[in-house]
Formats: C-alpha cells, structure tokens, sequence
C-alpha cells in the first residue's frame, strides 16, 4: 500500500507516460456535470477537503461550543460516558468516548422519528420493505424502541446501585459485568446489548477504531489488491 | 426568435446516450443531450476518499430521510450515507404495481444516469442469447447475431477499458480485455475445489474498472468505493468517458434538468422534436430535432413512447400492435448464500479495495455436459471471499481492551455466493401508464406488472441444489442460506425489454437498428430494446448496441434518407 501523498507523486510523475496529459486546464470548456480524470479533483481529496458546499451529503459539523446533548439528561449522558468507556476500555473523558457518545446521543435522539418513518411508510413502500428484508426485519424497524431501552436500561442501573455515576470505578465494572453479554433479560442487559452494537459502530468507523483493525482500504494501490499469499 | 433545429435529440446521458451522443457529434452530427437530472460536480458530489467519520451518521444513513424520501431508492446497496445524492427522490418519482407483484425501481437522474454507481460488471452476450429462440423455441430470436455486434462490442472496450480474463468459453465470450484484476485468498481456495470437483471455472470479474491506463484516463487506484463517484475516472462512466468525448467536437449541447414528457410528433407520423419539463421552474418547453434518440433507461424510454400519444398514434408511438411495453425482464438472483472459511482465519489484515468479486460461468444449457431438462437458459454463480472489517465485534463476548483485542486479532474469512439466473420474456410482465397518478411534474407514472413465471422457479430449484453443494463442497461454517425467495423483480437493476427489437412489425417494436417501426426518425437505444437478456448483466452489450445504432443513424442522416 503506497500512502497518499507517494500516489499522488507518482501520478504526477508519471502522467506523460501513462497518457494522463492534465486535462485540467480545458476543464472550463466541458458543459457541467461533464469532467475528466483531474489532478486537481484528486488533490482536492487528498488534502482532506472534504467536499465543496452545496452538496447533499451530510458531513459532521464542526461544533463551537460544548457539546449539548439532544437527547440524554446531564447525569443520563454522564453514564451513558462512563459506560462507553468501560465497553471500550478508554477513560470516560477521552476524545473517542466523546466522539462515539456524542453520536449515540444522535442515534437515540432521531430513533424514534426514525420509527415513526417506518410506521408512515405507505403500503406499497412497506410491501417493498416486507420482501427485500422479511417481515420480521420490517417489524424490528416500525417497533424497537431505543429511547424506552436506554431510558429503562439506565433507570435500572441506577435501581441497583443507587446511582450509577457515584459509583467508583470497580463498583461500576462490577455491575457491568453482571449485565454483559447476559442471558437475564433485564433492561439493565439489554441496555448493555444495545450499547456494546452502538459503540461497535461507533468506535470501529472512527479513525482510531479503523487504524486498530488496521483496515487498509480507502487506500491507494499501484496493482489491484488479491490473496497476498499468491501474488505477493 | 426562431426555434432552433438539432439534427438529432439524445434523450438521457447515461451508458447509452452518451455513446450515441459521441459517435453521432464525431461523425459531424449535431447533438442536443436532454437529462432529466441536474449536472454533478465531483469536488462537491463524489464521496470516494470520505471516511465514515467524516459523516453525521458514519455510514449508517439518515434513518429518517431515507424512508421518508427514497423508501424505495433505500433498498439499493449503494443508496447510503456516501452516495444517496444519486439516487432519485422517490416522492417526486412515484409509479405503482400490484399489491402481489412488487417491482423494485432504482433510479439515478442526472448527467450520467446510473454509471456514476453502476457495478461495472462487463459481459458480451453471445448467441446464446440473441438467437436462444432458435436453440430452444422459445420467444423470439434478435433480429442481430454475435457476429454483427462483435466489431461493436471490440470498439465500445478499447476505448472504456475492461479488464478480465482469457477464458475460451462459447457462453461468455471474451472481451479484448485489459490485464484482470486478482481473486481472494478465499476465492482461490473455492477455484481449486469448485473447479475439481464441480468442472465449473471460477474466475475473477469481468470489469470497466481501468487496471492500465487507457485514453488518458489513469488506472484504478483500488480505493473500492466506485459507487461514490471517481475523481481520476477509472471506471467508465459517461461523464467522464463519452460526454468529454462529444463535447471536443463542438457538436455537442447539454440540457440538465429537462425532464422528457412525451414526442412531438406531426402529421406524418414523424417526430418534430419533444416537449418536456423544467425540473425546477417546472416551465414547460420544446426542442425541436430531425431525429430523436431515447435512451433514458429501458422503463423511462418505454414511458415516453406511452406517454406520446395523438391521433395518429392513439396508444403512444411504437405501439400500433400492444406490443410496447411488454417482455418486461430482470435477472433473478438467489441471494445471501454464504459462510466462513475458518482455515482462513487470521490476525492479519488484508489488502482491501479490490473493486469486483469472482464469477462462475454460466454451465447449464450450454454446450458443456450439464443440462437441466426442467428449465430454460441458465444462471451464473458469483460473490466474493473476504475479511470481516468489524462484522464479529458484537458477538464476541466481553468489553473493554480484553475484547477489542479479539475484535482486532480474530479475523473471520467470510465467503459468499450467489446465483443469478436469466428471467424469460414474457408478454405478462408489462407496463403501462397509470391512469391516475402523476409525477412532480405532472407526466402519467408506469404501473409494472411482473412476477417471476414458472421457468423462472424451476431454475431456482437448480440454483438453491447447486448453491448448497458449493457451500458443502468449500466446508463453509456459520453458513447463512440462501434467501427463501428469489429477489423482488426489479431488484438487480437490469430491467431490459418493453420495447424490444425484431423483424416483425406487429410482434416487435424497433428494428434491428433500434428504429421505431412506425416512426422512421424515432430510435431507442438502451435495455429497452433487448428481446432476451441472458444472465449476464446487460450495460456492455447497451453500449455496444448504441454504437451500432449511431453509426446506422449518421450514415442514413447523411444520405438524407431520414
């Protein structure tokens, strides 16, 4: 795997022979939306900006201020923290707890519009869905509750322990071994379950969750990529 | 101010109104391309190199937006968090089918059309298809054989790139190929079994995905996100393959954002031009051309036709015997089959960006020695062989550094596969106008009757035996059968048909150069016109289709005999 910046070299250095000519500069004469192989648009990537206003893709916006959850209570989003950190094994104020909690809240918070959507889906939209997915995944859909699960999950907690955030950290891995990957169906578990896919998510799209597997796509190869046990 | 005239008028910019709009502008013709969609600009639009936490909801998609806005767009793979922006709004393209025969209708409208997220998966048919009425009686032969589009089908790859390998076979015939891509780890594990001990060849994709590089567009970098855009154009696309090519010449006008209603059509039974739709100001206009080229995808073609109907032409122009818009097809495909390779299990991460899978030949019904008596036609076997990024993490017990380190370091090898089988023409499975509903722009929407008929499950029975004998015979564990139905029709995006080629007026409705019967100057050049489909995917024969009816359309404009 080459990194970006040996790529874009390359490319540079080798555009006369590869009969890439950089075309760049007769680009203002195609009519919009018609374009051809750019070393600027690539370099536009590489430098990490990410995309030119006015598109519709939805990228995280840069936040000013603290963070404000949309969803949890202060001491809810506290534990929600503390939490975090114990699935993952990093302190609760560190920036990738942070990250993954913040879009937890998100998640919770638009779940149950989300569930709203699928309930207004129109019969047809829903027979659709009942045939790419099977009905029981439609169901899951129009019926699982995540506000209920973590609003419940935390009570509970807070049941056992009289207040799950005052708890020192040993009190607090203790409890959370009790409900982790539990049999017991309690919402205590079950919040548990539904955290440990959240922070999954969360932590294995994130740059340092992805540097971890060690995931290397998104990258920039000279040959394609196959068993390397064959073609080396 | 008078109305301009263009020699001809392109309606549609995808696979193939951008090669009609190229050959047609580099033989001197002059060409107005209408789009329906707006124009992408890749700085603002291609998502290629983001990451998924540079995303609001990393990958997983807004939720909401997406069944509110595209419930059906949203069943596509490729129609996510990266890429949704390609995909149409379904609330402004409504069309409706029957509440037992669910149609699945993807669609991309913008300059490009679909080729910006289409897979890219390149197979010449061969006449297998296009004479299997001869070989089995059933249906109708094309009024075109092998031989006649091969030339075209030569042209069409050394100027987009397809890369692939040698492999002989009479049932998918070789392209001139670029240097292929590499098989998995895991898919040359499953060659050297399936191969043993099935005689089936497994090999890697056929692809328009650029391993050299060619016509001044750089090779693939491997980034493995085609269907977010491609800044170095690596892929075919129109955009960045054809249009540049037809804008060179000068010849070439694009209109973006001018959705198609129906043809003008005069008293001659010739087209004048077509009337069609501000997507914004929702304004109604005119263009006015000698010769008119839909190639708006097979079922947005087909609406047009419909959709043109006057005095002379009460049921639209093309259907003087109710033959357009019927022998809808779709590939039918037996998905999710499936497991783990666990002697492939590793702590070792592997190369990911390869964009294409491996591929089973279709063996059945061919000259080979596998035949099935209770089918027509056959299918193929595909899918691919690759590491899990994450998919173990929820079920591997624990929390803490104690499970990310078995996350990181138990990498399960998972293996798919899947058949995808050829769909007969059938006059059943048909579309016509809603007599109700309208678009946002107030055009009539289809309504799609088709359903799977009985070859179509008899395959399947052979698909779902053999699958499982793949499976058994690769030891795969923690298998995942194959779905317990074949796919919603309309689901593998190769709806072809509705107004299909042949000799005969009254049983077809384009001639063998994509002319309309009944309307000299009228030609259709996408899936629209595929009389059999095989199962293969059927973009590169579009392409080659297109071609041939382009050059048919220049030389017959310059002897003025249209």
């Amino acid at each position: 795997m080459q990194t970006r910046r040996q790529w874009l070299m390359q490319m540079a250095g080798g555009a006369a022979l590869a009969g890439w000519s950089g075309v760049d500069l007769m680009a203002a004469e195609l009519p919009p939306g018609v374009y051809e192989a750019s070393r600027d648009h690539l370099g536009h990537a590489l430098a990490g900006h990410p995309l030119t206003p006015g598109g519709e893709t939805e990228l995280v916006q840069v936040r000013t201020g603290p963070f404000r959850p949309a969803f949890f209570s202060g001491d809810q989003y506290r534990a929600i923290l503390q939490l975090t950190g114990i699935i993952l094994g990093e302190p609760a104020d560190s920036p990738i707890v942070q990250e993954i909690a913040e879009w937890i809240d998100l998640t919770v918070y638009e779940a149950a519009a989300v569930r709203t959507a699928a309930r207004n889906l129109s019969p047809p939209h829903r027979t659709l869905a009942v045939h790419f997915y099977g009905v029981d995944e439609v169901r899951q859909l129009e019926e699982f509750d995540a506000q209920e699960i973590v609003h419940e999950g935390l009570r509970w907690l807070d049941t056992e322990a009289r207040g799950f955030i005052a708890l020192n950290p040993e009190q607090q891995l203790t409890l959370v071994h009790r409900i982790s990957d539990s049999t017991a169906d309690n919402p205590g578990s079950r919040l548990f379950s539904y955290l440990k896919t959240r922070v999954a998510h969360g932590f294995y799209t994130s740059r340092a969750g992805l540097d971890e597997l060690g995931y290397r796509g998104n990258a920039f190869y000279a040959s394609p990529p196959g068993c390397e046990h064959l073609y080396g | 101010m008078a109305v301009k005239t263009y020699d001809v008028i392109v309606v549609g910019s995808g696979a193939s109104g951008g090669w009609v709009a190229k050959q047609l502008t580099e033989k001197g013709v002059e060409v107005l391309m209408l789009e329906a969609g707006p124009p992408r600009v890749p700085t603002r639009d291609f998502t290629e190199h983001i990451w998924p936490y540079q995303l609001k909801y990393r990958g997983f998609g807004n939720q909401k937006a997406l069944l509110t806005d595209q419930p059906v767009q949203r069943l596509c793979y490729a129609c996510d968090d990266y890429s949704r922006q390609f995909f149409v709004n379904d609330s402004e393209h409504p069309y409706t089918f029957p509440a037992d025969k669910p149609f699945m209708w993807i669609r991309g409208r913008q300059v490009g059309g679909k080729t910006f997220c289409w897979a890219r998966v390149s197979y010449r048919y061969s006449d297998f298809e296009f004479k299997a009425a001869s070989r089995d009686g059933y249906g109708q032969d094309w009024p075109i054989s092998y031989n006649e589009l091969e030339p075209y089908y030569d042209y069409v790859e050394r100027y987009i790139g397809v890369s692939g390998s040698y492999e002989g076979l009479p049932q998918l015939p070789d392209s001139r190929f670029l240097p292929p891509m590499r098989l998995s780890c895991g898919e040359l594990v499953a060659k050297e079994i399936v191969e043993k001990k099935f005689g089936w060849k497994l090999i890697v994709d056929r692809s328009a995905n650029l391993t050299v590089p060619l016509n001044g567009r750089p090779a693939c970098h491997y980034c493995d996100e085609c269907q977010r855009g491609c800044f170095t154009a690596s892929y075919f696309n129109s955009p960045s393959v054809t249009l540049p090519a037809a804008a060179r010449t000068g010849r070439f006008h694009l209109v973006s954002d001018a959705v198609v209603s129906h043809l003008l059509m005069n008293g001659e039974g010739k087209a004048d031009g077509v009337a069609y739709i501000d997507r914004s100001t929702h304004a109604a206009r005119e263009a006015r051309g000698k010769i008119v080229v839909l190639a708006a995808s097979a079922l947005e073609s087909t609406r047009i036709l419909l959709n043109s109907r006057s005095r002379n032409f009460p049921e639209g122009v093309g259907n003087a015997h109710g033959v357009l818009g019927h022998y809808l097809m779709d590939h039918t495909t037996l998905e999710q089959g499936g497991g783990a390779m666990p002697a492939l299990q590793s702590s070792v991460r592997e190369p990911v960006g390869r964009p294409c899978g491996y591929i089973i030949p279709k063996y059945v019904n061919t000259l080979g020695p596998h035949k099935n008596k209770n089918f027509l036609r056959g299918y193929y076997f595909a899918g691919d062989g690759r590491q899990e990024l994450y998919g173990q993490a929820s079920s591997i017990a624990g929390f803490g550094r104690e499970w990310r380190d078995k996350v990181r370091t138990q990498i399960p090898y998972s293996f798919s596969v899947y058949a995808q089988g050829e769909c007969l023409p059938r006059y059943e499975n048909y579309v016509k106008l809603d007599p109700e509903k309208k678009d946002a722009w107030g055009i009539p929407v289809l309504h799609i009757h088709a359903s799977y008929g009985e070859n179509e499950l008899a395959m399947e029975k052979a698909m779902r035996e053999h699958l499982g004998e793949i499976m058994d015979a690769l030891k795969l564990e923690n298998r995942t059968p194959p779905r317990n139905e074949l796919n919603i029709f309309g689901k593998n995006i190769h709806e072809c048909g509705t107004a299909r080629m042949g000799n005969d007026p009254k049983t077809s409705v384009l001639n063998a150069y994509n002319q309309v019967h009944e309307a000299k100057n009228v030609f259709v050049t996408d899936g629209a016109c595929f009389v059999t489909q095989g199962c293969s995917e059927p973009t590169l024969t579009i392409m080659a289709i297109s071609v041939r009816a382009a050059d048919y359309i220049a030389d017959e404009f310059r002897k003025g005999n249209i």
